[in-house]
């Protein structure tokens, strides 16, 4: 009797050893927090600005003078996985993964003689979806794609990378919003807005 | 015997357990936190100065009154820690911002630094 109940006890044991669970967490330029995010329009300087916030993560040319926009992200993705017991399917894993992003984002708008005319502080909590996925043995990987968040940097220094893109985006480059002349835009905008619908993309 | 069993269960956890580190740098060596980095005076440097001690700049932005020369550093750098049950993985992202404005004559207007630091590594030589 007592050898069975210990049988039965590693029932969930087992069950625990074929499920998994895995956290996988992006920060994105910390920055800013928003108790620095209070200047006052047609107050503030944009030197001012950038002594108490310094650089921002964007910087453009705008018809009545010039604009920041600072952003901080947080990626979380929480992933469950499950193992089969077959004699295959316990080299596979099946993953199941949800992905939130939490945003803080502050634009600031400057006219010609760098006095703030406009400011507007976005804080956000959004779902970026959900995905699931059959993984070989264990394999701690992203599966919602987050790289729209993440390679802002890159698009200052591989301007070079552009006369490799597909020909609509290539000559849609004058309306580049990574330029620094063509305007701002959030990390993570759909390219189905104003200037990317000129860049023809199919999905 | 029972706790042969938990010790062998431990044991297992311990031998299949992993962990991961990495580090990656992109953009442009952040010169401006070097200690002997120059002193930038408003009105007096000029765009050479700031050219021949930091290199080209990331980015050069053309504002209508303003020259904006925009220097960029990033650094990627994750961990993480895989028990088979649990596995836990994280990124951070850090920039390193150097931003300097100038005027029609090419005479510095302003010029600031990010709030967040990268530590500067002088190549060696």
């Amino acid at each position: 009797m007592k050898k069975r109940l210990s049988s039965f006890a590693l029932i969930p044991l087992c069950g625990l050893m074929l499920m998994g669970c895995s956290v996988l967490r992006v920060s994105v330029d910390p920055g800013i927090t928003l108790e620095q995010c209070g200047f006052e329009v047609s107050k503030a300087h944009y030197h001012e600005v950038l002594d108490e916030l310094g650089p921002p993560a964007r910087l453009s040319a705008t018809p009545g003078g010039f604009a920041f926009m600072y952003e901080a992200m947080e990626i979380d993705e929480k992933q469950l996985g499950l193992s089969g017991r077959g004699e295959i399917l316990q080299f596979l894993k099946m993953s199941f993964a949800g992905t939130d992003l939490h945003r803080h984002a502050y634009l600031l708008h400057f006219n010609h003689s760098g006095l703030l005319i406009a400011a507007g502080l976005l804080e956000a909590k959004e779902d970026l979806g959900n995905a699931g996925s059959v993984q070989a043995i264990i394999a701690v990987e992203q599966l919602v794609d987050t790289t729209a968040f993440e390679d802002d940097a890159l698009d200052a220094s591989q301007w070079g990378r552009d006369l490799l893109d597909p020909l609509p985006v290539m000559l849609n480059n004058t309306q580049n919003l990574n330029t620094g002349a063509a305007g701002l835009e959030q990390s993570g905008t759909t390219t189905k807005i104003g200037q990317h619908t000129l860049e023809m993309h199919g999905d | 015997m029972k706790w042969f069993r938990w010790g062998s269960v431990l044991l297992l956890l311990a031998v299949a357990a992993g962990c991961t580190s990495d580090v990656g740098y992109s953009g442009v060596d952040n010169v401006w936190r070097a200690d002997a980095a120059p002193v930038w005076e408003t009105g007096k440097t000029t765009e050479t100065d700031v050219i021949d001690a930091l290199g080209p700049p990331s980015q050069l932005i053309a504002l209508d009154q303003e020259t904006v020369y925009y220097y960029l550093r990033e650094r990627r750098k994750g961990y993480g820690v895989f028990l088979l049950a649990y596995n836990w993985k994280s990124q951070d992202l850090v920039y390193d911002r150097a931003i300097f404005f100038f005027d029609k004559n090419g005479k510095l207007t302003k010029h600031s630094y990010s709030l967040e630091a990268l530590p500067y590594e002088e190549e060696a030589e």
